[in-house]
């Protein structure tokens, strides 16, 4: 089971609405993107403390998923930085100023997704979508899809383990033929599974609608209040700082 | 009185060639608990996904109330809405994001306004001692908890026969013992259980009525506790006698218990049973 899947679902804020998560995040990743880069560090600790004081998002997991964009930012940032031409490297006229501004934005953005990531499952994503009047029919498909990603990640997973059991992985050519079997497996597992879903729903009285109790909380006036209070705060600094 | 579901002579082969189901026939009993037993391979659960029509018999029928069963949508509708099946693997029918939204599903598929679909979940969850689950996402339970959810996503629908396929198959000791007894307050309130299971001991203690498969076909049916104690009917099903029923038999060839004594379906009926015969064993 993926970490951030897991985190998503057990992290304190899961149960906060849909909508003021999705504001609060949106909101603060288009401010960082419009303003000036001094807004964006305010948007990246501001989203950093909401994942990691509000939700209490496992500060391990919260920074590992940063490490890898990091990293391919890092690297832009040298080519944005230095100037390569006749005279051998230099820095490039302007250069640092471009390059804060790219990471200081980058790392907002970053936050911004990591945040919805991470305190929000995927599942409840695509029911939002789904009320905002994405066809049911593409959102059950959905809904459905996320549930077969673990059933057949797990069924993977415990066939990779059987595989290094028997000794699947001893050599690296042994590892790549392993892999390939598992990947061949998976496709006519993938079929059988959903014939006996079929199976299921139908015995459960389907009728061409996913319909479920989903337990929502509505968006909060105090909630909205506070979150429309530190966009305009972010907003106003961002403007005229 | 007529069976609540009658079978009779049910056939059925598998795209592909194997024929799982032979002439098969089978009554079941209303308000009782049917286990069915038999080895690898014998059909069993080809037949319970013919019980609810999941799986359409190349010949035989099947009826249910003396009615016989057809394959409209509507009829089928109406069928399942009687007839609850849950499968071997919890993982084909659980799909919803949450427990709770998952059990859900059947109740607002009856037509079940939110109130009463609620109602039906809570209940169903509590019968099953997985309330505190509620919330969880399906895909970070355990396999027992898996399928207890399971369960009480078909029983929250209160079919008038709950169909299950290896019940107890994978369960710890306690979560067997409170499943039996959820379903056992199931059976309590009229519901038709039928079950099948590989564990001769649980089918002894649990069914009142048992049935016995072979090569897709039914070899012997009767009262558990006469079918569960004929040898041959037993071997040729490959299965041993129970425990209790064995133990129960080799002490009354020695006298140590009355020969009329009821066969005991638990360790307590056996203990109750030796009390009666040797009074010393009672007073100690
Ligand atoms: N999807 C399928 N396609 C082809 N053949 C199948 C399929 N499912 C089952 N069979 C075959 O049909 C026969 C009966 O299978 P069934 O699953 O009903 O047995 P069972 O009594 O439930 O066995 P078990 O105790 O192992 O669960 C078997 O020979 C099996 O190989
Ligand atoms: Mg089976």
């Amino acid at each position: 089971m993926s970490p951030i899947d897991r985190e998503a679902h057990l992290n304190r804020w899961r149960r906060k609405p849909l909508a003021e998560k999705t504001l609060l995040a949106l909101g603060l990743l288009v401010l960082a993107l419009a303003l000036k880069p001094a807004a964006a560090v305010l948007v990246a600790s501001t989203m950093s403390a909401a994942a990691l004081v509000g939700a209490r998002v496992s500060p391990r997991l919260w920074f590992g998923c940063m490490a890898a964009p990091l990293g391919f930012l890092a690297v832009g940032v040298v080519t944005l930085a230095l100037r390569v031409d006749a005279h051998g490297i230099g820095l490039a006229p302007g250069g640092f100023a471009e390059a804060g501004a790219l990471v200081a934005r980058s790392v907002a953005g970053l936050t911004c997704m990591l945040f919805l990531a991470l305190t929000t499952p995927a599942s409840d994503l695509v029911g939002g979508l789904g009320r905002l009047g994405l066809p049911s029919e593409i959102v059950d498909l959905a809904l459905l899809m996320y549930r077969f990603l673990f059933i057949l990640g797990d069924s993977a997973v415990a066939m990779d383990a059987a595989q290094a059991a028997r000794l699947g992985h001893a050599t690296a050519r042994r590892r790549v033929m392993s892999a390939g079997l598992i990947a061949a497996n998976l496709l006519p597992r993938a079929l059988d599974r959903a014939r006996r879903m079929e199976i299921a729903l139908a015995s459960r009285g389907w009728r061409g609608e996913m319909r479920v109790l989903a337990d929502r909380t509505a968006a909060t006036a105090s909630g909205l209040a506070a979150i429309s209070a530190t966009l305009a705060a972010i907003a106003l600094v961002g403007l005229f700082a | 009185m007529t069976p609540l579901m009658d079978v009779s002579g049910l056939t059925y082969r598998y795209p592909g060639g194997v024929t799982a189901l032979d002439g098969l026939d089978l009554r079941i009993p209303r308000g009782r608990k049917l286990a069915i037993l038999g080895p690898n391979g014998a059909g069993k659960t080809t037949l319970l996904l013919h019980l609810n029509g999941s799986l359409r018999p190349a010949s035989g029928e099947i009826r249910l109330d003396g009615a016989r069963m057809s394959y409209g949508r509507q009829a089928l509708n109406d069928w399942r809405r009687r007839v609850g099946l849950v499968l071997q693997d919890a993982d084909d029918q659980l799909f919803a994001a949450s427990v709770a939204e998952d059990v859900s599903f059947g109740p607002l598929n009856l037509g079940l306004g939110e109130d009463e679909a609620r109602q039906r979940v809570a209940e169903a969850l509590a019968a099953l001692n997985i309330s505190h689950l509620a919330d969880r996402p399906t895909h970070m339970l355990s396999f027992g908890q898996k399928k207890r959810a399971a369960i009480a996503g078909a029983i929250a629908m209160r079919p008038e026969i709950l169909m299950l396929d290896e019940p107890t198959a994978g369960l710890d000791q306690q979560g067997s013992a409170l499943l039996t007894e959820a379903l056992q307050r199931l059976s309590d309130a009229g519901t038709t259980l039928i079950f099948t299971t590989h564990e001769v001991d649980f089918a002894w203690s649990f069914a009142d009525e048992a049935a016995l498969f072979r090569n897709g076909g039914v070899i012997a049916q009767g009262p558990a506790t006469e079918l569960l104690t004929n040898e041959r009917a037993l071997a040729e099903a490959r299965l041993a006698p129970p425990l209790l029923a064995r133990l129960a038999g080799a002490l009354k060839t020695r006298g140590l218990l009355a020969q009329d004594a009821a066969p005991p379906r638990t360790v307590d009926d056996m203990l109750v049973l030796i009390a009666e015969r040797s009074p010393a064993y009672a007073g100690s």
